[in-house]
């Protein structure tokens, strides 16, 4: 799947790379994707890039609190990356800065 | 000019990019822009999710302002029903917060078994 691919790292980290437009279209087979290879892998990061996202709704975002869960489940600490201004707005907009490690200083 | 269209799951990220085109083409950028687009996104989104499974959309301007009528035959929101501040941890329920956030003026009505949303966005 285009919107999303997985890195994992000799260091025991998980990157997830997200790109374009999540929304109700992909969430759900995008979160099936997350959820597999962090519950398979068990890394001890999981960081998620969202260098690459052009476009979140809220079914986005739940897939991001998703992966925060998968994460928290394996005892994986969890950060999201790299979100452009106008998604950063929308994570402030609903509270996930300070969750995501996104929280500004 | 009023430009008005039906939509359904198949055609919501078509509907999303007519707005995004014809909110930017009004003046809108940048955050604006993109919180406009993100509020109606959700409506729309809703509509096919709760309200029947397809709606109308109807967007027109007024002086910098754009608008976005959406409706659908769908129950609209429970009684008493409140927009508020999602929990982060929350698996759902940011759609309407988002929404609501995301423009000038926001309302809801039901009426004869149609639910209204309206949406107002400026160039912020």
């Amino acid at each position: 799947m285009e919107e999303v691919s997985v890195d994992e790292r000799a260091d025991g980290s998980l990157r997830i790379v997200l790109r374009g437009e999540i929304d109700f279209n992909n969430a759900a087979s995008v979160i099936e994707v997350i959820r597999g290879v962090v519950a398979r892998q068990r890394p001890e990061h999981v960081v998620v890039d969202l260098g690459e996202v052009t476009f979140l709704d809220s079914s986005g975002l739940a897939v991001l609190v998703n992966a925060m869960k998968a994460a928290e489940a394996v005892g994986a600490a969890y950060r999201v990356e790299q979100p452009n201004l106008k998604v950063t707005d929308q994570l402030r907009i609903t509270g996930l800065l300070e969750p995501f490690g996104l929280a500004e200083t | 000019m009023m430009f008005s269209r039906p939509f359904s799951h198949e055609s919501l990220r078509e509907v999303r990019h007519d707005v995004q085109r014809r909110a930017e083409r009004h003046g809108l950028t940048g955050v604006a822009l993109y919180r406009f687009v993100v509020a109606v996104n959700e409506i729309t989104t809703n509509a096919v999710q709760h309200g029947g499974g397809q709606g109308r959309l109807e967007m027109w301007t007024s002086g910098d302002r754009v608008h976005c009528r959406v409706t659908d035959q769908g129950p609209g929101l429970p009684p008493g029903y409140e927009i508020r501040p999602p929990s982060s941890r929350a698996q759902s329920g940011r759609g309407l917060w988002i929404a609501s956030q995301g423009c000038d003026a926001f309302e809801v009505r039901r009426a004869d078994g149609v639910t209204t949303v309206t949406l107002t966005g400026g160039p912020g």
